[in-house]
């Protein structure tokens, strides 16, 4: 048996690195396991090294937190276990409350309850249906629907309003037995028609707001027989099987943690027996296979749905170990290639390790390792960027390439919580980014760069159709952010729409690319008259150091003169990835506030509105 | 499998379900190894029926086992 064999070789390595003390690198084995195998042993020896890391004092790196309650329609306890172990597996710390079962409403509407003590930032409702109250044949099948609709929208209200979390929730499992057989495809009152439908509007009502998980999906996946373990259910309550719990654990934690911000967005692809099979520096363009043939289809597949995750918005990269000019020939010369070099953002193919490659590959893109899936169909390979970078979640695609397009779509790390335009724009960006990066280096000195750049803004007052791209960029920006404050959309409007706010974004293009909305800013009243604060000020890493951020502050300083304010204070808060903005505010002439730690004032009486020298509105505001 | 495989097994299920150098013999059960509750007995089960290919009766999930009848019903069962 697959999974088992595969278990039993992670235990022992397990073990052997626990006993040294590399928790780190025993974590990074497991996390592979948790995030991409089925099966429940890994969720049995995560729990061991998490006891035992915490005896010595370790705990895995985690880049955000979150508070989430978990209520279930079932015994919960196994799921809230699991979450917060995949959670971990993700980046994210969870600390999780579990409500006694069947509780939904009393726990949303009471205001003592122990969800409402608990201040969630997350509320998961997961029922199962067996919550429903459909007959195996209703007489209203209109009404039916309704009611649950209903129901199930008022507690995303209620937790969303009164208690300001974010809402997570499980869809419905089909049921696969029917006394109706097939005639109950055909029936509206069917069981079978009600829960479809039910879905079907739940994901309608969800909009961008909801985060739905398609349980009906993964129940598939893993087949209905083996999704509900009977016994468990009748002498447990526990609706779904054990091996269904790690996979709906799994994937309910990828959804959370791409909320979180902390999806991947970038995959690094080998080339050789990855893209294509054969080694194009000794089989030639045409003796590498890819286009015809069985196996020739089956690399075409791979690569067409390498083309579908860069159109959704993730950046696409080679790390190859190859001579450059080689590696590019399949791309010109070779029939039946799906990817085309304007696919990647960066391509890499010289002689050095792939660590090495990896670790430049995130630098040249502005990107956290963490932000990074790698994959090779070499295990060796595989192993040495394991071992040598952590964070990075690697997939070794050992297996034959029919079977790969599957083993990389079972990968939770590419979950995304509304698809924007932006995303399709910031692929470009990215590559122009990398552009931009190969003209500094010939370029003279600094300010000649960025005149020759020509670079064109858009500054703007926010509005409905920029809000969506303004919540995404303070959930995903670490580097250039001043506050670190992470504000909802919800949260964004409030301030936006205070007294005398000053809400702007940010767009720039330069001669290689449309960059699209990259900067927010929120300045508000700081408590006296004359003082402005800015509360948010943050720029996407793809512009980093281009002078945006000199441009922002240009209009805020005149928006402020025009408001009224005499100064304009900004905050600066330490944090783990944002020390390259730690001088920013002495380095435009702001002063250590004597007021507050933390703190920088600028005269805008005295010292005028500040000047922005490189960059041009493209319509003047 | 041999008995050495068998008892090796068995071994390693038990440590992952109650921690890393749990100790167990035939007569222990819920009243003697910490943590062997509900929830527990019910993982115990799953991880005994994916590494012996087995698939043991509901009886299994009741709490008057003990690891010697669990090591009975595996044997048979299994095969």
């Amino acid at each position: 048996m697959n999974v088992t064999a595969s278990a039993d070789a992670t235990r022992a390595t397990l073990r052997a690195l626990v006993a040294d003390g590399r928790f780190d690198e025993a974590w990074s084995l497991l996390r592979a396991e948790l995030i991409g195998a089925d099966g429940t042993a890994a969720w049995s020896m995560a729990r061991n090294l998490l006891v035992a890391g915490a005896r010595a004092g370790w705990s895995p790196p985690a880049k955000r937190q979150a508070r989430l309650a978990v209520l279930c329609g079932y015994e919960a306890a196994e799921l809230s276990e699991q979450l917060r172990v995949a959670c971990l597996a993700l980046f994210a710390d969870v600390t999780v409350y579990t409500a006694p079962f069947g509780q939904l409403e009393q726990e949303l509407l009471s205001p003592d309850s122990g969800l409402a003590r608990f201040e969630p930032t997350h509320v998961l409702l997961a029922p199962s249906a067996a919550d429903l109250g459909f007959g195996e044949l209703a007489e209203d099948p209109e009404g039916a629907v309704a009611a649950e609709l209903q129901r199930w929208r008022g507690l995303w209200e209620r937790a969303r309003g009164a208690h300001g979390a974010r809402v997570l929730q499980h869809g419905f499992v089909v049921p696969d037995e029917t006394p109706l057989g097939h005639l109950s495809l055909r029936l509206a009152g069917s069981r079978i028609t009600l829960v479809r439908e039910l879905n079907r509007q739940l994901a309608q009502a969800a909009g961008d707001e909801i985060l739905l998980v398609d349980t009906e999906r993964l129940a598939s996946r893993l087949g209905k027989r083996h999704w509900l373990d009977p016994r468990l259910w009748y002498r447990a309550r526990q609706a779904v099987s054990a091996d269904g719990l790690a996979m709906l654990a799994r994937e309910t934690a990828a959804v959370l943690a791409a909320d979180l911000g902390l999806a991947a967005r970038c995959l690094v692809t080998d080339l050789d027996n990855t893209l294509w099979g054969g080694i194009v520096g000794e089989d030639g363009v045409d003796g590498i296979v890819v286009g015809e043939g069985p196996d020739g289809e089956a690399y075409c597949a791979f690569q067409d749905y390498l083309a579908a995750l860069h159109r959704r918005g993730i950046v696409l990269a080679v790390a190859s170990k190859n001579d450059r000019e080689a590696a590019l020939a399949p791309f010109a010369q070779a029939t039946g290639m799906r990817l085309t070099p304007e696919h990647f953002a960066a391509f890499v193919a010289d002689w050095r390790r792939k660590p090495e490659q990896i670790r430049e590959i995130a630098e040249t893109l502005g990107l956290g390792l963490d932000a990074l899936v790698f994959v090779d169909d070499n295990p060796a390979e595989c192993a040495e960027v394991a071992s040598a970078l952590p964070e990075v979640t690697t997939i070794c695609l050992d297996m034959p390439v029919s079977e790969r397009v599957r083993k990389l779509a079972s990968c939770v790390r590419f979950e995304l919580t509304a698809l924007s335009a932006e995303d399709e724009r910031r692929q470009r960006s990215y590559a122009a980014r990398a552009q931009a990066a190969e003209l500094e280096a010939s370029a003279g000195s600094l300010e000649d760069f960025w005149r020759s750049l020509r670079m064109r803004a858009r500054v703007r007052p926010l509005d409905e159709r920029s809000l969506e791209r303004a919540a995404q960029l303070t959930q995903k920006t670490n580097q250039f952010n001043l506050t670190l404050r992470r504000h909802s959309r919800e949260q964004i409007e409030l301030l936006a729409g205070g007294p005398r706010a000053i809400c702007r974004t940010l767009e720039l293009e330069d001669r290689f690319a449309s960059h699209g909305l990259i900067g927010l800013a929120i300045v508000v009243p700081a408590g006296d008259d004359d003082t402005a604060l800015i509360d948010t000020l943050l720029l996407s890493c793809r512009v980093i150091g281009r002078t945006a951020e000199v441009h922002m502050l240009s209009h805020l300083s005149r928006a402020a003169l025009d408001a009224g304010f005499s100064r304009l204070r900004g905050i600066y808060v330490p944090g783990p990835r944002n020390a390259l903005v730690a001088d920013l505010y002495p380095r435009l002439g702001f002063t250590a506030s004597r007021a507050q730690e933390h703190c920088w004032d600028y005269d805008l009486q005295s010292d005028g509105p500040i000047v922005s020298d490189f960059i041009h509105d493209e319509v003047a505001v | 499998m041999s008995t050495d495989g068998f008892d090796q097994t068995f071994a390693e299920v038990f440590e992952d379900i109650f921690g890393w150098g749990v100790e167990v013999g035939d007569d222990d059960g819920p009243a003697t190894v910490e943590g062997w509750d509900s929830l527990a007995q019910i993982r115990l089960v799953h991880e005994l029926e994916t590494r012996f290919a087995v698939r043991l009766p509901d009886s299994a999930l009741l709490e008057e086992q003990t690891v010697g009848s669990l090591k009975a019903l595996v044997r048979a069962h299994g095969e």
